[in-house]
């Protein structure tokens, strides 16, 4: 177990990942505290989306460990990655399309019920009445988010912005204690994107640690507190908003592009 | 039981080798540029056999046997082609977009051809004569001219496989589509002419290795089944889509089967082989050179 | 939300087809119920088969899956003198654990991998049947006992083996539709449409869907010792692959979206196949030209007929649903490791 301070909750710890000769990610160190707001930033192409999968388990780095409070996630599962709390969303929205708004937040409250199966074959009281509990749960969560009012909507059919915010209700659903949020407010509208970074601070200030790959500067620099770039898988910058947007470096890297 | 022939085994081992790649390379290329599992892959094979017959039955009287057998292996290698153009045109290309219904669609085929064959040719076994008796001896072994042959054939039609796919402009068209079908797609490539090239092309082998099974084995609607489930394990260790994969698991399960029939109990191969894929599966899913590329 | 009219519809089917269920072989001849018993075995099979399909695995092993279970009792009663009534649940199990054994290879991410290998280890099963002596090779083996009387009800009649077959395949449907329409299924159905998605909440989709293989595989050894205790035998030709092309095709035919959909196709074929009783030799044809017939104009089944007629387009789901932004090779991280 790694020996950290209290108040980290995500370390990488030089990691990397080569895609055949190609080295998306190059030991790349990084340290989350509690309870900030991370943005991770960089030109297309720098290793944002890569470093997402590593630390959420979909890959699986060839050096490098990544610690989650201390303990040791590396290459993982990602529904165990999820179960320690790490929660990520994805670049292009990914939501249950078949079924309604409610009912996508209620498969990410799986792990809440407390009735098996045995409960669920008879349909007993209990089981119903915990169904109903959990609705209203998830009700709260949807109103707490601003789209309480089309939960029955098949979640498909919404419109992309509403599509956003669900996404990351399906994750907060599942209670993390750190979030991964893959440019969320790509393809939004000034007002959206305005909407979904208010949604964002509001859910730090319930004590969710966020992490937010963005490319809408304006957003991320109002919204974060730390910047931490990149480039060719490389970190390139660290820093408060301000200073990285003077950084000489990152400059480079944008307009070298 | 006399210790076989070390020479002796290593050539039967290497005919077998011979007759699972000639028909396993057909299945795989199939998938690697179709992403569909044509089942009914077997029946092909079987038509191969039935057309070198039928060859046979109608020239026996004008030929000899030499030029009989190749007569019928051209024979066999057009009108099973033109049949799986057939087959793609009218069944896989409209239900391209599902290959799982691809799959279904092609055990229908499969039913089809076998009944077919059945009431045309009868379900009685049909056996041809040897067109190649007699052995070679060498280095103290009797070495089957029908096994040399064989591999000389597999050999050859591989080679031209192998000669058309890399250096011809069309076999890049294959390989592209078999990379990536979109990006062959968005480059001009016609995945439709390249679906029904590569079915011909599956096509023509699976009717030489049923032509060349066909010589010394006993002939029935049933023979491709029998074969299939083998050609399935050879293509799954060897990785699905690969040639080389294929090839390189024809070669260990050629000898591999070899050596256990040998030992005298045909029953444990089917175990063995079975044991093997679920192995290889469980530790290397791709297969053991995975999904060519 | 509910439509009244469907409901209504809905109990009426489900009223006569009881009805004809039950008194159907009391009046009719031997031979219809003898083919009644088969074809309600049959639906059983259907049914457990869509259940694993609705986990993404077209199971090319079902049916010998299904002789496992029939093996199964077979030997403990015949060789070991238990009663039946032990032998069915026995049955089940052991099918169910050579689901769990087999599921570690054959359940990878890519969906071609389950139904090539499991037609392969299907095919290995039957090849250790006709094997070794123990399973009595080739003729297998017969002697299978009826079931004991219990509670003074005798089971040595055709047609009380039929309700008997009637009664536990009913009870077998009704427990695997409480499951479809459990948070088991529902988890399912999500991790059938986004599994990227599902693992990112703590979804272990792999460990999911080999529950559902195995749990549907046991209805399937059920299902293996009623159709083995029926026939009174066990042979490997019983246990063939033409019986898993039937079932398969019966499923494809009936459509997989409802839990209806087996039924339908499963009584649709065996119609077929009667009226072209005397012209058996003809029977595979006429399924390869069924499910043909099927998958170019009717890709979702029979089930999708009605809804088509009411002007309800219907979206065709790919095989295999891939989230855009874990690309392909990111999915092989989402395989199941070892000690898990």
């Amino acid at each position: 177990m790694y020996r950290n301070n209290t108040m980290q909750l995500l370390n990488l710890k030089g990691v990397n990942k080569f895609f055949g000769s190609v080295a998306a990610v190059q030991n790349f160190d990084l340290e989350i505290r509690k309870g900030e707001i991370r943005g991770l930033i960089g030109p297309n192409g720098a290793g944002k989306s890569t470093l997402f999968n590593l630390v959420s388990g979909f890959l699986r780095p060839e050096r490098g460990k990544i610690f989650l409070e201390g303990h040791e996630i590396t290459g993982l599962s990602p529904h165990n990655i999820a179960r320690h709390g790490l929660v990520r969303t994805f670049q292009l929205t990914s939501l249950f399309n078949e079924t309604t708004v409610l009912e996508n937040v209620l498969m990410a409250f799986h792990r809440r019920y407390r009735f098996g199966i045995l409960h669920q074959l008879m349909r007993s009281r209990k089981a119903r009445s915990e169904e109903k509990e959990m609705e209203g749960r998830a009700t709260e969560l949807l109103e707490m988010m601003g789209i309480g009012h089309i939960k029955g909507e098949t979640a498909g059919d919404l419109p992309l912005g509403f599509q956003r915010i669900l996404g990351v209700a399906i994750a907060l659903a599942v209670n993390p204690k750190l979030l991964l949020l893959d440019e969320p407010a790509a393809g939004l509208n000034p007002k959206e994107t305005s909407e979904m970074m208010q949604q964002i601070r509001s859910v730090r200030s319930q004590g969710v640690t966020v992490v937010l790959v963005e490319h809408d500067m304006k957003a991320v620099m109002n919204t974060c507190e730390t910047l931490t770039v990149m480039d060719f898988g490389k970190k390139i910058a660290e820093g408060p908003p301000e200073e990285i947007i003077t950084h000489p470096r990152v400059i480079e890297a944008y307009l070298g592009n | 039981m006399a210790f076989p022939n070390l020479l002796q085994l290593f050539l039967n081992g290497l005919g077998l080798s011979a007759f699972y790649a000639l028909f396993a390379v057909g299945l795989t290329l199939v998938f690697g540029v179709m992403r569909i599992i044509n089942f009914a892959h077997g029946e092909l094979y079987m038509l191969g056999a039935y057309l070198v017959y039928f060859v046979f039955n109608l020239g026996q009287d004008q030929l000899t046997l030499l030029p009989l057998f190749f007569a019928g292996l051209l024979v066999a290698m057009a009108g099973v082609s033109l049949l799986s153009l057939v087959i793609e045109r009218a069944i896989f290309r409209p239900l391209r977009k599902n290959p799982i219904n691809c799959f279904m669609a092609s055990v229908g085929v499969l039913y089809i051809l076998q009944v077919s064959a059945g009431q045309i040719f009868g379900i009685k076994q049909k056996s041809l004569p040897s067109f190649f008796p007699g052995e070679i001896r060498f280095a103290g072994a009797a070495l089957s001219i029908r096994i040399l042959v064989t591999i000389i054939i597999a050999i050859v039609l591989l080679g031209l496989l192998w000669f058309f796919l890399e250096k011809t402009r069309l076999g890049r068209g294959i390989r592209a589509c078999a990379q990536d079908g979109e990006a062959a797609a968005l480059q001009g490539i016609n995945i439709n002419r390249m679906s029904a090239l590569v079915m011909g092309l599956g096509g023509a082998l699976a009717a030489a290795s049923g032509a060349v099974v066909g010589t010394s084995y006993l002939i029935n609607p049933y023979m491709g089944w029998l074969v299939l489930w083998k050609a399935f394990i050879v293509t799954i260790v060897g990785g699905m889509g690969s040639i080389p994969g294929a090839l390189v698991a024809s070669l260990l399960f050629g000898f591999l089967d070899s050596l256990i029939s040998s030992l005298g109990n045909p029953r444990m191969e089917i175990l063995i082989d079975v044991t093997i894929m679920l192995v290889v599966l469980a530790y290397k899913p791709k297969g053991i050179l995975g999904i060519a590329r | 939300m509910r439509d009244r009219r469907i409901n209504l519809l809905l109990i009426l089917a489900i009223g006569l087809s009881a009805l004809t269920v039950l008194l159907l072989p009391v009046i009719s001849s031997g031979y219809y119920r003898h083919i009644l018993t088969l074809t309600v075995i049959d639906i059983l099979l259907a049914v457990s088969f869509r259940a694993i399909q609705k986990m993404g695995g077209w199971n090319f092993a079902h049916i010998a899956i299904m002789g496992i279970g029939g093996y199964t009792s077979a030997l403990l009663t015949v060789k070991l003198g238990w009663s039946f009534w032990l032998g069915l649940p026995m049955g089940g199990i052991m099918a169910s654990l050579f689901a769990l054994l087999i599921s570690w290879p054959c359940l990878r991410t890519e969906g071609f991998y389950f139904f090539l290998s499991t037609f392969a280890a299907g095919e290995a099963i039957r090849q250790v049947w006709i094997m070794f002596e123990f399973f009595g090779g080739a003729n297998g083996f017969f002697g299978l006992p009826h079931p004991e009387t219990v509670f003074r009800i005798r089971f040595d009649t055709v047609l009380s083996n039929y309700y008997l077959v009637v009664a536990i395949c009913s009870a077998c449907l009704w427990l695997l539709y409480r499951l479809e329409k459990s948070r088991l299924g529902n988890t399912i159905k999500s991790i059938t449409s986004n599994p990227e998605l599902c693992e990112s909440i703590g979804i272990n989709t792999w460990a999911h869907k080999a529950s559902t293989f195995i749990v549907g595989s046991f209805f399937t050894g059920v299902a293996g010792v009623l159709f083995a205790h029926y026939n009174g035998l066990v042979t490997p030709k019983e246990f063939s692959v033409l019986y898993t092309y039937k079932i398969i095709t019966a499923v494809i035919v009936g459509g997989t979206a409802a839990f209806s959909g087996p039924i339908v196709g499963v009584i649709f074929l065996t119609g077929l196949t009667e009226i072209f009783r005397d012209l058996e030799q003809w029977v595979p044809l006429l399924y390869g030209i069924v499910i043909i017939g099927i998958l170019l104009l009717f890709p979702e089944g029979l089930q999708s007929i009605p809804r088509r007629l009411r002007g309800k387009s219907s979206v065709k789901k790919p095989f295999h649903r891939k989230s855009r932004d874990v690309p392909e090779q990111y999915h092989a991280a989402i395989e199941p490791k070892r000690g898990e």
